[in-house]
């Protein structure tokens, strides 16, 4: 759903609450005020839910990282889409060649980089899916915020039109950008890659591995229309912190890998 | 030395070590390039664009001591070559006594 749909959403919620609570007034224009100031607030609280992102805007972003991927892929990095650089493939087979090669320059070459470089390659591809994973978690939330949101304002219309019914409305929102970020697929990183040094392939897995599988359902309940309002902004709350707590497990999961690149360099080839 | 093991060493440090650091380059070049308003994702990629550069620059610099080495190796075997045709003679006999 549009933002304008969203935004079509809420003013019709604030509509149809007016209207249900009105009944019964009898042209009382004190109380009709009263109950317009009531909902006046409803598409603010809606509005404060377009500002989310474009999640299609995600994709050039890991397309981009996807390319940088080929470049440092080796083949074995258990992404079938990301097949061996044939730079890196031809490089592998040039340690014999510079065998011949000696002095202290070649000393440090061959130390420093040329024998740990299996493993340092392996590494830095390693931290670029874990880039890549962390906007796909990105798009995930912001998708599936836009989800909730749209369920939120629609189970809200229908329960206002329940409103006047004997019984009590209940109704339930399934908050999916909970299990938003744990949706997105594991960086890839099998064979060979799980085996670079220190355990840096766990540390890519962090992003995926965040959060539970399966979104929690709130239940809601309402007599009157005030009360279902009132439920409405309560929902926007909880899908609000639902989406700051996804956001900051991405987060912790960036700065986690962050901090492995700045405490053990030497795994990365970084100097 | 032989000279296939010159001539790889040679091909390394003109094909294979700079076509590792182009490789570096333009990992670090696209990585640079993926804009993105996040903080956290953007210093992880600061950390991995200074990674890929500096093997870029490692690989850069590797390839060109590994040319000087190879012309090296291969002046001083001229050279070795040359004292080796002085000190045996044109016609392939040994020099007379007294020659160095």
């Amino acid at each position: 759903m549009t933002y304008e749909l969203l935004m079509a959403h809420a003013a019709e919620i604030q509509r149809l609450a007016s209207e249900v609570a009105m009944v019964g007034l009898r042209g009382d224009a004190g109380r009709q005020a009263a109950v317009e100031r009531e909902f006046a607030d409803v598409p603010d609280a809606f509005r404060a839910l377009t500002g989310f992102p474009d999640p299609g805007r995600f994709d050039a972003m890991a397309d981009g990282v996807t390319s940088v991927l080929r470049g440092l892929s080796t083949g074995d990095g258990g992404d079938p889409a990301v097949p061996a650089d044939p730079e890196l493939a031809r490089f592998l087979g040039t340690a014999g060649a510079l065998r011949v090669w000696t002095g202290p320059a070649a000393d440090r070459f061959r130390t420093g980089f040329l024998e740990p470089w299996p493993a340092l390659v392996r590494n830095q591809y390693a931290i670029a899916a874990v880039l890549r994973s962390a906007l796909r978690a990105q798009q995930e939330i912001w998708a599936r915020a836009r989800q909730d949101a749209d369920r939120i304002a629609e189970q809200a219309i229908g329960a206002l039109g329940a409103c006047g019914d004997c019984t009590r409305t209940e109704w339930s929102v399934t908050f999916t950008v909970v299990a938003s970020v744990a949706a997105v697929a594991a960086v890839p990183l099998g064979g060979a890659a799980a085996l670079a040094v220190g355990g840096v392939a766990a540390v890519a897995q962090v992003v995926a591995a965040t959060g539970p599988a399966e979104p929690p359902q709130t239940a809601f309940s309402a007599d009157d229309p005030v009360e279902v309002v009132e439920r409405v902004r309560e929902a926007i709350g909880l899908l609000r912190g639902h989406i700051r707590e996804r956001r900051d497990a991405v987060a912790a999961a960036l700065a986690t890998t962050g901090r492995l690149m700045d405490d053990r360099p030497e795994w990365f080839g970084w100097r | 030395m032989l000279g296939v093991d010159l001539y790889l060493l040679w091909r390394a440090g003109r094909r294979e070590l700079p076509a590792l650091a182009g490789v570096y380059e333009r990992a670090a070049a696209d990585l640079e390039g993926v804009r993105h308003d996040d903080a956290e994702w953007c210093a992880l990629r600061r950390s991995l664009v200074s990674v890929l550069a500096g093997a870029a620059r490692q690989a850069t610099e590797a390839a060109e001591a590994v040319c000087a080495a190879a012309g090296e190796y291969a002046r001083a075997d001229a050279a070795a070559r040359a004292e080796f045709e002085r000190l045996r003679g044109a016609d392939g006999r040994l020099p007379q006594a007294g020659a160095r």
